[in-house]
């Protein structure tokens, strides 16, 4: 904790990009969007300022316009700078996929089918977390879903699997 | 220009695997795999944790997830998926539909007699994937074996 200021506290909010962390004093009571500017400038993030975003430590996107009170943001916490995108795995190849919070399931999915070129019995196809959890749910958003800036999908069919007849039983 | 090209060496541990695994009386399956930046080469074998039944094979989805996350941090892809059948070799519905890797140029090699026949593509079928989605046949004389 720093010097008082209109009542509230001024902390040091540290900030990680790209594995490198910097603290930053705030106040409580100014904005996410004031302290995702300096964080950009402080490291010097010259492209894709509009969606380089600040997320908490639980991976939750922070919305420009939130104090860091109204967030909830403590002293000592680490917030995370990155672009709002995910990786896309398919057979070894990873591809960045920007996307947005109320982003559905099937959106991403479909981007991805069309990035891989992957034409054929799209039906089978899913989405699946590193956990290897499958996003079975494609009309759900990415973020109820659980998909978090930074996160490596895996696109794959969603049963493989073979054989002389139809179905293993 | 062969289709596909291996060594010895993985052949014979491929069916080394089929024999062993399937026991001439289950379904087996395994993987070829490569570096991502030369399609010409075949260097490592991976066969999946699955379950498997005398007519066809489910492989284990958390293996699944292991598998590509290694392959993506090692630059690797799969270049074929080779499997076994009860009698004849020939791609079935669910080998259509469901196979490990559905994009162009992928390869689904299937192997009769659950393998116990002599090592090699004696009346085994050989399927690539064409650029409009669907499994076109090849000639597994096309399959190089150094």
């Amino acid at each position: 904790m720093e010097a008082e200021n209109n009542g509230h506290e001024r902390f040091d909010v540290d900030v990680n990009y790209k594995g490198e962390d910097r603290g930053f004093p705030f106040e409580p009571e100014e904005t996410i969007g004031a302290l995702r500017d300096k964080a950009l400038d402080a490291f010097e993030v010259r492209d894709d300022r509009d969606v380089t975003l600040l997320y908490a430590s639980s991976g939750d996107e922070l919305p420009d316009a939130r104090t860091l009170h109204e967030a909830g943001i403590k002293a000592g916490e680490v917030l995370n700078l990155r672009r709002k995108e995910v990786i896309v795995v398919f057979n070894g190849e990873g591809k960045n996929f920007r996307y947005e919070r109320d982003e559905r399931v099937k959106s991403l999915l479909d981007k991805a089918l069309s990035a891989f070129n992957v034409t054929v019995n799209p039906h089978t196809m899913s989405l699946f977390l590193s956990s290897g959890v499958e996003l079975k749910d494609e009309a759900s958003t990415l973020c109820a879903a659980g998909v978090k800036a930074g996160d490596e999908l895996y696109l794959r069919t969603s049963e493989v699997k073979g054989g002389s007849w139809q179905q293993l039983s | 220009m062969a289709a596909i090209v291996v060594t010895q060496d993985l052949l014979d541990r491929t069916f080394d695997v089929f024999r062993s695994c399937g026991r001439a009386e289950l379904e087996c399956v395994a993987y070829w795999t490569g570096p991502r930046g030369d399609a010409s080469v075949i260097d490592r074998l991976h066969h999946p944790d699955h379950e498997s039944n005398e007519f066809g094979y489910s492989v284990d989805s958390d293996w699944l997830t292991t598998f590509f996350h290694d392959l993506y941090k090692e630059s690797r892809s799969v270049r074929a998926q080779i499997h076994t059948h009860p009698g004849a070799a020939f791609h079935s519905v669910t080998d259509d539909e469901h196979s490990l890797v559905p994009a162009p140029g992928f390869i689904s090699i299937v192997i009769p007699d659950f393998a116990h026949g002599r090592v090699g593509f004696e009346s085994a079928a050989m399927y690539r994937m064409s650029d409009s989605g669907t499994w076109v046949e090849c000639d597994v004389a096309d399959i190089e074996v150094r």
